[in-house]
């Protein structure tokens, strides 16, 4: 789980272009000024060429905070096997 | 412009609540409290289409318009609502059987695209007949006849219907949430506080909320009824205000008009926000989320705020339903650099079709059109700004008051203007 939430730290500074961004599971987009529809999209594309795995579009939005998202990528990763 | 339907100073909608918070209150099986929840729902349908204009009725059969005579009979028009939400039961029920379910699929989307088209069709009616009629004959229906199904249409919230339906079909298909039962399909798609103008209630929320809420508190029913007066208050007293002495159909001369699109924006704002306070304090009695439509509008600084603020259940299922499977498909296939001309693309589909969802006419589509090049033009004009500033400079300038100030009262004055596009009378 902790390097998950490593590589969508990556992932969240380089969108968002803050490399001083740290994540916690409870991190929502609410906490992040630059965070909107847009980036929300281009952050799940990079997690899905990140680890591998495709997300369905319901899945994309489904999420409330990282905690969820690391969760989500996790059941993903297993069911790939 | 169409606004919500309700007629607030008939009872039935008074006595319905009444007797659905009473009734549901001590229920505390979920089987059982879906089950009422359904007939009550089924049973304001029945009050709103079950009573005939018995005067209209006899008019037409004087004139021999059996078939528009007919159609007007409540009766029958519960009954093809009945029907309606049996097939759509049936094709949630089939989905995810892989032939029997793309048959349904299949249908049931033609069924709803021609059911969208007419009553888009007969709305247009309403405003410029001729040129609707026009319409109809140059694609081969100049002999149907629409009008008959328009107070059907009409009275169920077809609109918000179909989009639910479009919502429940995708998450079940997807196999993201079970296909629901015969009472959760008719409470899904016909909430009868939720039934003229929505808000539009997510399937996924539909599901996720507790099949029997905590029991109702006297400090939520106080809320429950305070955010209904607030409504009323809006709708027919605020709302009743600015109609009657700022609004003349942009008949007023030339300099008053611009000062009147602000104003229609302002009614429009009243009187749907204020449809939905109703619907929220209602739901709020019953124990049955109901999300939220508004978020103070009028604050917001570019036109991505205001569609996080405005009509917010819409604006959601369309993020959740074009723009994401637009934009996560065209990202998909082109890679994440080029994110910002993908979104370009999927705002431009997304408003389009949003436009013509409200009305199928030149004016909706430019009213789409000119949300999409809004929207488009605050995502580069803010991409342009985080490539030029650095970080604390790009802070400085969202924090800057002057700029916020500028910024919300453009917005304001752009949001009238579309409306303005939208509302334009022909003559």
């Amino acid at each position: 789980m902790n390097e998950i939430y490593g590589r969508l730290e990556e992932i969240f500074r380089a969108v968002l272009l803050d490399d001083a961004l740290t994540l916690t599971p409870e991190t929502s987009g609410k906490d992040l000024d630059a965070w909107d529809s847009l980036t929300h999209v281009t952050v799940m594309v990079h997690a899905e060429r990140a680890f591998g795995i495709q997300f369905t579009s319901s899945e994309i939005s489904g999420w409330q905070n990282v905690g969820e998202l690391a969760r989500l990528i996790e059941d993903r990763l297993q069911q790939k096997g | 412009m169409d606004q919500p339907a309700v007629d607030f100073f008939k009872p039935d909608f008074w006595c319905v609540l009444a007797v659905a918070v009473l009734v549901l209150q001590p229920i505390t099986s979920g089987a059982l409290r879906k089950w009422v929840w359904a007939a009550v729902n089924l049973s304001f349908l029945g009050l709103l289409l079950g009573i005939p204009d018995f005067e209209r009725i006899w008019y037409l059969l004087q004139r021999s318009e059996v078939r528009d005579a007919a159609a007007l009979v409540g009766g029958s028009l519960l009954a093809w609502a009945c029907v309606g939400v049996l097939a759509a039961w049936i094709v949630l029920k089939t989905v995810r059987w892989r032939r029997l379910g793309v048959l349904a699929l299949v249908l049931c989307g033609a069924a709803l695209l021609g059911l969208f088209i007419i009553h888009k069709l007969t709305a247009e009616t309403l405003h410029s007949g001729d040129r609707a009629r026009e319409l109809l004959e140059a694609i081969g229906l100049s002999n149907f006849r629409a009008q008959p199904l328009k107070p059907l249409l009409v009275a169920i919230g077809f609109s918000y219907v179909a989009l639910r339906l479009v919502e429940a079909l995708r998450l079940t298909r997807e196999g993201r949430h079970p296909a629901p039962d015969l009472p959760s399909t008719v409470n899904y798609l016909l909430p009868f506080h939720m039934l003229a103008a929505g808000p539009i209630q997510g399937y996924a929320d539909f599901v996720a909320q507790p099949a029997v809420p905590p029991p109702l508190s006297a400090s939520d029913a106080l809320a429950g009824v305070e955010r209904i007066a607030h409504g009323l208050f809006k709708k027919y007293v605020l709302a009743t205000v600015v109609h009657d002495d700022f609004l003349t159909d942009f008949l007023a001369p030339f300099p008053y008009r611009g000062f009147e699109a602000l104003f229609l924006y302002l009614w429009v704002y009243l009187d749907f926000s204020g449809y939905s306070d109703i619907a929220v304090g209602a739901g709020r009695l019953m124990g049955v989320a109901t999300p939220e439509n508004f978020n103070r509008p009028y604050a917001a600084r570019n036109l991505i705020d205001f569609w996080d603020r405005w009509h917010m259940s819409l604006s959601r299922f369309i993020y959740r339903n074009l723009f994401i499977p637009v934009q996560l498909a065209l990202v998909r296939r082109s890679g994440p650099q080029a994110a910002l001309w993908c979104a370009t693309a999927a705002f431009s589909i997304s408003f389009l079709l949003c436009g013509l969802w409200h009305e199928l006419s030149v004016r909706w589509a430019l009213w789409g059109a000119m949300n999409a090049a809004g929207l488009i033009t605050v995502n580069w004009y803010r991409a342009w700004l985080q490539k030029r500033l650095s970080r604390e400079a790009f802070n400085r300038y969202r924090a800057h008051r002057g700029i916020r100030w500028a910024a919300v009262a453009l917005t304001q004055i752009f949001v009238a203007a579309t409306l303005l596009v939208a509302s334009w009378p022909d003559k």
